[in-house]
């Protein structure tokens, strides 16, 4: 990532809650450098993805327990060519993001609060799973997981195009 | 049900549990399978659990009316697990019959890391019948 970029990281630093994020956007539309309208359009699927989830746990009255600070940290940290993941409130109001269109290749990540991050992952029988506090990069062994679940899903999509 | 067994044998043998889905979003399309989402339980009373009602003893018919008869909503497709594919790997079923046929997947970890890789396996363990149109 470029430091322009990494600098106007800023326009997602304030902590606001889930639920404040969009009007905090609206005003920050005024604002934006051309970097910033780069990192957004970035992270727009993945925000888009949070708040259909917010929007199917809003009779809940979860989700209050992550910042959308640390949406914004993961989606920046994982690698660009990820799909956009099935996002949704768990029962505990931690924010789960999930890759696991295809059950035998599947990758979860859940933004707790306080920075924690817990992680899943599963292939094939083989399962991973930790937890950790959450910095600007994903723990190694989630990393590696990342990895891995990236290298089969394009050979499974190399295979089924091949057909 | 065996007409051998005792009155509340049910209460000790289950074979087929099945989790009823509800809405689209909740089942990828090639092939149709529940999503890990389905499988994620809930804490109650002191201890996770899963919610699934018993399914031995019924054709495909009975199976869609069990699963309706105790939701609001219509049933779309249902996500079948073996009792032994949920022992396989830790979990156990707890029937308590209450709705009748009602049994609770449970044995689940405190931590959330260890509960969500338990249920990306029984997504993989899963046998889903998506309903047909009527």
């Amino acid at each position: 990532m470029s430091a322009c970029v990494a600098e106007d990281f800023s326009v997602f630093r304030e902590p606001a809650s889930p639920a404040r994020y969009k009007p905090v956007m609206r005003a920050k539309q005024r604002e934006k450098t051309p970097s910033q309208v780069e990192l957004e359009a970035r992270l727009e699927p993945f925000v888009q993805s949070v708040y259909a989830a917010l929007e199917g746990a809003a009779e809940t009255g979860y989700a209050d327990k992550f910042e959308i600070f640390d949406v914004a940290k993961l989606a920046l940290a994982l690698p660009r060519e990820i799909p956009v993941p099935d996002s949704y409130v768990t029962p505990t109001g931690s924010l789960c993001f999930d890759w696991d269109e295809d059950s035998k290749n599947q990758l979860s990540i859940v933004l707790q609060s306080k920075g924690r991050i817990a992680y899943a992952a599963y292939f094939d029988g083989d399962r991973m799973h930790g937890s950790a506090r959450f910095g600007a990069v994903l723990p190694e062994d989630l990393d590696l997981a990342v990895k891995r679940w990236s290298g089969r899903s394009a050979g499974a999509e190399r295979a089924s195009s091949s057909r | 049900m065996d007409d051998q067994q005792g009155p509340n044998e049910h209460l000790r043998r289950v074979e087929v549990v099945a989790r009823g889905v509800f809405e689209k979003s909740k089942f990828s399309s090639m092939p149709p399978r529940a999503k890990t989402k389905i499988f994620q339980p809930v804490p109650f009373q002191g201890r996770w659990e899963l919610s699934t009602f018993s399914m031995d003893g019924l054709d495909s018919f009975a199976r869609w009316n069990v699963l309706d008869s105790n939701s609001s909503r219509a049933t779309v497709g249902r996500s079948e697990l073996t009792c032994s594919s949920i022992e396989e790997i830790g979990l156990s079923v707890d029937p308590n019959w209450e709705p009748e046929r009602h049994v609770n997947v449970v044995g689940w970890p405190d931590a959330e890391d260890a509960r969500l890789s338990l249920a990306q396996a029984l997504r993989d363990k899963q046998e889903f019948i998506l309903r047909e149109a009527i």
